[in-house]
């Protein structure tokens, strides 16, 4: 598979371009008439305005910009640290893991102490999940998709079976059951500058500390043994990729919820954008993220109005699809 | 002579099973060792353990000090990476410990250099995992060089390659033997062994049999205790051209 684009060049700047109008188009489109230009019109409402377009709309934006673009980056990630484009946090367990850790905090009530407790407790989620992940993924040989695959489909199931029992010991409690249930089907609504502030901090400096150590996935896609004797640290690199998945799926997690298969389908088609070289794919996957989730969250907001759909359902409409086209089209190169 | 890599006492142990039992081998600096035995013998082990990608049960494995930033280069058998990366971005990887994640000039010149000499120069910008067996054995071969290394490790390095490419690899292997490489490959063909080999160390069920100077040790007592087989060595004379032919013990 050869890069589209001729340029790696190019390539940055035409998804550079649709990522600022994704952003021009989610900040201008929504439930309410109201759009950025009126503030040059200089029209009556001013606050009403300045209320929907700064205080609502914009830090919903934002934050599917931040969630996108670390959703994007867990994902090349994982399948830089699984050597498998098949894995991402949601398919092989991790985002679950963050779901469960979320939800305890959610029942615990300590959502409602601190708006730090469901990044931390989604963190640790994320945490243990991967730790268990690794601990079966140790063969030298390589780790094939089956097993994975397998694995994430066995944690899923024990994760989603924890996450269902705590929600149903808050299901008759009117305050916590309705606010879990909604979160956790992946939601941007209501998400406010304070969402934002909290995440913005571990998302940026998660993705400049991966960007540092894009090549080295490059590195490992030789193989376990190759890598270690080019000199690659991989205890010291399993672990940092560890710590960076969960903070990024964590962080992520907890301020919408579910939000499936942005890390498996944005990787792929990056990856048919720039190749696979890690360091252009980082970026570039965070780039395309961040686009792929305003551009979801806006047709969330304006496909029936003025209802919204939830954004994770969506994007695990379009995502679900997209798995199971790229197994039918692994099986066909292997039958080839 | 100098010893570029060390092996004592090696023993490997999987479970109850020792797969490789007291292994004491001296491989010295420069010239081409081929690990010969029967399937099984415990060749890729061995040469794992040398690469230091596999902790032995006990025994140790010494290299000989350099100051180079590759000491040691392993190349197993070729196989499909999971990404499509080019055959020059896969060779620039076996750069890794010069540039640290940030190829520059030297690199991409020593990288196309490499694909020079295996005669893979066109195939630069092809994807690796488009390639057949064969030509992704040369791409490994290339990274291999490129990485520079004094010892150099390959297991079956000849398994997928025609007889052309076969020959280039043997003439390559001799010249990087002559720049004062010690090159350590694992081996099945015993026809194409002693015109290969400097030096031999044959094994047999995890077991040491012998090591020593090729032709010398490229004897059929040596091939009938690692193989089990009668082996029968002509060699004229007046050309110095020798065949070998085979027949099974037990028949």
């Amino acid at each position: 598979m050869h890069a589209l684009f001729r340029t790696k060049s190019l390539a940055f700047w035409s998804a550079a371009c649709l990522c600022l109008l994704a952003f021009f188009l989610s900040w201008s489109f929504g439930g309410a008439p109201a759009y950025p230009w009126q503030f040059l019109s200089g029209s009556e409402d001013m606050d009403i305005l300045r209320r929907i377009l700064i205080d609502i709309r914009l830090p919903r934006v934002l934050a599917a910009c931040l969630i996108g673009g670390a959703l994007a980056a867990a994902g090349v990630l994982t399948q830089g640290l699984f050597r498998n484009p098949l894995a991402s946090p949601s398919v092989i367990g991790i985002s679950s893991g963050g779901v469960l850790g979320a939800i305890i905090a959610f029942y615990l009530g300590l959502n409602l102490v601190s708006l730090w407790m469901l990044p931390l407790f989604a963190l640790v989620g994320c945490l243990m999940t991967t730790v268990i992940l690794l601990r079966f993924a140790r063969d030298p040989r390589g780790f094939p998709i089956e097993d994975l695959l397998l694995i994430g489909f066995a944690l899923n199931g024990i994760l989603s079976a924890l996450t269902s029992f705590v929600l149903s010991l808050s299901i008759h409690d009117y305050d916590k059951g309705p606010a879990m249930m909604n979160w956790m089907l992946g939601t941007l609504s209501g998400k406010t500058w304070d969402h934002c502030v909290v995440a913005v901090g571990p998302i940026v400096m998660g993705v400049i500390y991966a960007q540092k150590l894009a090549y080295r996935f490059n590195v490992l896609s030789l193989g376990n043994d190759v890598a270690q004797t080019l000199g690659l640290d991989l205890k010291r690199l399993r672990m940092e990729s560890v710590l960076l998945i969960s903070l990024l799926v964590g962080t992520s997690v907890s301020m919408s919820g579910l939000m499936p298969f942005i890390g498996l389908i944005v990787p792929h088609f990056t990856r048919i954008m720039v190749g696979p070289d890690h360091r252009q794919l980082l970026g570039l996957s965070v780039i395309n993220g961040m686009t792929l989730l305003m551009l979801a969250d806006l047709l969330a907001r304006v496909v029936i109005p003025p209802q919204e759909l939830q954004v994770g359902v969506l994007v695990s409409l379009i995502g679900s699809p997209f798995f199971l086209w790229m197994l039918y089209q692994r099986r066909r190169h292997a039958a080839l | 002579m100098t010893s570029a890599l060390k092996v004592a006492q090696l023993v490997l142990k999987v479970q109850d099973k020792t797969l490789l039992d007291r292994i004491d081998l001296d491989v010295q600096a420069g010239g081409i060792h081929l690990i010969l035995g029967p399937n099984g013998a415990g060749k890729t082990l061995l040469l794992r353990c040398m690469a230091g990608v596999l902790q032995p049960t006990s025994g140790n494995i010494m290299l000989a000090q350099t100051n180079v930033p590759l000491p040691l280069c392993w190349t197993p058998l070729s196989s499909a990476l999971p990404f499509a990366f080019t055959v020059q971005e896969l060779v620039l990887m076996g750069r890794y410990p010069w540039h640290q994640g940030f190829p520059g000039k030297s690199d991409r010149e020593a990288a196309d250099k490499a694909l020079l000499r295996v005669g893979m120069q066109g195939f630069a910008q092809r994807v690796y995992n488009s390639l057949s067996r064969g030509e992704q054995t040369r791409v490994d071969l290339a990274r291999a060089i490129a990485a520079d290394s004094p010892v150099m490790l390959f297991d079956e390095p000849f398994a997928n390659l025609d007889i052309d490419a076969s020959l280039h690899l043997t003439l390559l292997f001799a010249e990087l033997a002559r720049e004062g490489r010690t090159l350590v490959l694992s081996h099945h063909d015993l026809y194409s062994a002693r015109s290969l080999a400097t030096h031999l160390v044959f094994l047999k069920q995890g077991k040491l049999v012998a090591a020593g100077p090729c032709p010398e040790f490229f004897t059929p007592d040596m091939i009938r205790r690692t193989y089990d087989v009668e082996a029968r060595i002509h060699e004229e004379q007046d050309t110095g051209e020798w065949f070998i032919r085979f027949q099974n013990v037990t028949r």
